[in-house]
């Protein structure tokens, strides 16, 4: 469950973002749908905790988040949400094995290899995991991101314009891959994009508008 | 454990820059460490090899060459001092025990030492085979001489004059090897130990010049001539090394010298002498007898230990007012020494800090250009859950572990290092310990601490670093 309450962010002396109240329930899949600037990967790393809003509560599960400090906060993201970003990013001195469990690591949970390959196997990435970063395509390393984002069970998967480089075919793919896994591990997903070809998989939409 | 992996995967990632940095670390550590054991053994060399000695008795000249010379046969002596001017010092209360020094030959570079058996019980030697030296002619080798030498209980072996392996050889004088000395580390184990009184015998001018003498020697049969003893009295004397035989010009001829082997060999069959033969043998003898007084009186140095400490102030002072002599105190002249050796010792340390200060540097611009390309990677682990404090951590881990990899490297290079020095340094008979110094420890956490520092600027840029605004920037 996510829920948002008049949730204001400053930025830039008197400059302010005033979010509508979001409300999103466990295992939902949502669109966050805007024009550049309206704020939505803004909302997205206030919903994980990288930035802290200037008033308002965001709850995510019954906690609320904006009251923990920094380090909880650190700690929070790591072990209940899954990031996925514009581009994908990766450790290039680690093998996409150890990119895929770092989450684990450093949330300081224990790995669970069966979950680990069972993903690896959905996401059709197994035989890829001793690759490097740059040894992959544009396609194998978005699916290594998704993995990444669930490595760790989390409740929420956070997505920041995942679709914005990719052709309709791989769009397509990518939707159906990520809204497929979500609904079969029962995470909450939040999809921040203008790509109106998400609507398809995912027809829930929440409009940001610049006020 | 996961950030010791993370930096060690980040190091590994880029490995001629991460060599590098630890290549140049290697280098400073190295040369400190090599600095550090040099001076540790010169130290512990010097305080074995002093064995106590208070205070070095010899001829006028410079006190460090004496102290040199006598104590660590390292340099030419300053000349000879008499047994009667000896017997002084011996006498005086201030004095506890005196140890005589008589140089003058050596054998393949080891120098010959006449001296009594206090000098060897001063340096705590030990016998590792066959018996001291009790008789003239005999001789105790020290541990090191008999290793290079291979010469075994029951050789025999000649003198060379001076103290230089090749020159004027004493052939017909024949050493007795009686005992070997087990290793003590010590200048005991590099010399060749015999009474004062076979120093005597082979420097005394009638013995000397006699017979077998070398092939300039050969005519030489001036020691029958009062006059010319003079001139030969030297030979029991460090003047001697470099003598020019030409001297031997002015000697007598052959012919009374052949005469007077003739006499010689008549008296030792137990043969009649004519009435010219036994003058000639009468001659002989007197002169023998008279240089063997004159060369016994003199010896080259002496090893001086005080009763008390009230010595040290009116002891040397004495010595160097009212006698021909001169007394220099060991401990005095090795800290002049130290003093101007540490001046080049302290170059090359500040060498080393500068060559490590560099690598600090170097280290500095590589992890910070690295940070700039991988600013990215930092955000992403931000973004997975790092905590800031531990970002920071990960860049200081890298600089301690790059650092901590070539003082490991600085510690192997450092003893194949001495162990090089030490091979081409035999004569000095220098000992590098193999386990790590107080001082290696200290320059690991000087290290540890210069690794820190350089990776403190990229670190608080990583602790700094925007999430939001970097992945914003994607």
């Amino acid at each position: 469950m996510i829920l948002t309450n008049n949730l204001i962010i400053n930025y830039k002396a008197n400059r302010s973002i005033h979010f509508n109240d979001v409300s999103i329930k466990k295992g939902e899949q949502w669109l966050l749908k805007g024009d550049s600037g309206t704020g939505k990967t803004t909302l997205l790393h206030l919903l994980s905790g990288i930035l802290l809003p200037s008033s308002g509560t965001i709850e995510i599960n019954g906690s609320v988040i904006n009251e923990l400090s920094r380090a909880q906060l650190d700690k929070y993201r790591a072990q209940n949400i899954g990031l996925i970003f514009q581009k994908n990013l990766f450790v290039s001195s680690l093998s996409m094995y150890n990119n895929l469990i770092l989450p684990v690591k450093l949330a300081g949970n224990t790995l669970d290899k069966a979950f680990v390959n069972q993903l690896s196997d959905e996401l059709g990435i197994t035989k890829l995991i001793h690759k490097r970063p740059h040894e992959l395509s544009q396609g194998e390393q978005q699916r290594f991101s998704i993995a990444r984002a669930l490595v760790n069970k989390p409740s929420v998967i956070l997505a920041d314009e995942p679709s914005s480089s990719l052709d309709d075919t791989n769009c397509k793919r990518f939707a159906d891959m990520i809204s497929t896994i979500c609904d079969r591990h029962e995470v909450t997903l939040l999809i921040a994009t203008h790509d109106g070809r998400l609507e398809v998989q995912i027809p829930k939409v929440i409009n940001l508008n610049r006020q | 454990m996961e950030l010791l992996k993370l930096a060690i995967s980040q190091l590994r990632a880029r490995p001629f820059n991460t060599l590098l940095g630890i290549v140049m670390f290697t280098i400073g550590m190295s040369i400190i460490g090599v600095l550090m054991h040099f001076d540790k053994a010169t130290q512990r060399r010097i305080e074995q090899d002093l064995a106590g000695v208070d205070l070095v008795v010899g001829a006028k000249g410079s006190p460090l060459q004496l102290i040199l010379s006598t104590v660590f046969h390292a340099d030419y002596p300053t000349g000879n001092i008499s047994l009667a001017e000896v017997e002084k010092i011996t006498k005086n209360p201030l004095v506890k025990k005196v140890i005589p020094i008589a140089l003058g030959d050596n054998y393949k570079g080891y120098r010959i030492v006449g001296t009594n058996h206090e000098y060897a019980k001063a340096y705590e030697a030990d016998l590792q085979e066959g018996h001291w030296n009790e008789k003239v002619m005999e001789v105790t080798l020290g541990h090191a001489v008999a290793a290079s030498t291979g010469l075994k209980v029951g050789d025999s072996f000649s003198g060379v004059h001076g103290f230089m392996e090749h020159g004027h050889s004493h052939a017909q004088h024949l050493y007795l090897v009686t005992g070997i000395l087990k290793e003590s580390n010590s200048v005991i184990d590099r010399v060749i130990l015999t009474g004062v009184e076979s120093v005597w015998l082979v420097h005394s001018p009638n013995t000397e010049c006699n017979h077998e003498h070398s092939s300039e020697h050969e005519h030489c049969d001036h020691c029958l001539d009062q006059e010319h003893k003079d001139e030969h009295a030297h030979c029991n004397h460090e003047a001697h090394q470099g003598h020019d035989e030409a001297h031997c010009d002015h000697c007598a001829d052959n012919k009374a010298e052949l005469t007077t082997q003739k006499v010689l060999e008549k008296v030792s069959n137990k043969q009649e002498l004519s009435e010219e033969e036994m003058q000639l043998f009468n001659r002989h003898k007197g002169q023998l007898t008279q240089v063997r007084h004159e060369a016994g009186e003199e010896i080259t140095s002496l090893l001086v230990f005080y009763n008390n400490p009230m010595a040290a102030t009116t002891l040397p002072r004495m010595i160097n007012q009212s006698t021909q002599m001169q007394a220099a105190s060991p401990a005095l002249e090795l800290n002049r020494l130290m003093a101007l050796l540490g001046i080049g010792i302290k170059t090359l340390t500040i060498l080393a800090w500068i060559i490590i200060a560099f690598s600090a540097i170097n280290l500095l611009v590589y992890m910070l250009n690295r940070l700039n390309q991988e600013l990215f990677e930092v955000a992403l682990l931000r973004a997975l859950g790092i905590s800031r404090f531990k970002a920071l951590l990960l860049l200081l881990l890298q600089g301690t572990m790059l650092v901590l990899c070539a003082w490991v490297l600085s510690i192997v290079s450092t003893r194949s290092l001495l162990a090089t020095i030490a091979d081409n340094t035999n004569q000095f008979g220098l000992s590098f310990s193999n386990s790590i110094l107080t001082g290696e420890w200290y320059l690991l956490l000087y290290a540890i601490v210069i690794g820190c520092l350089a990776a403190l600027i990229p670190a608080i840029k990583a602790y700094n670093t925007n999430i939001h605004y970097l992945l914003n920037k994607l």
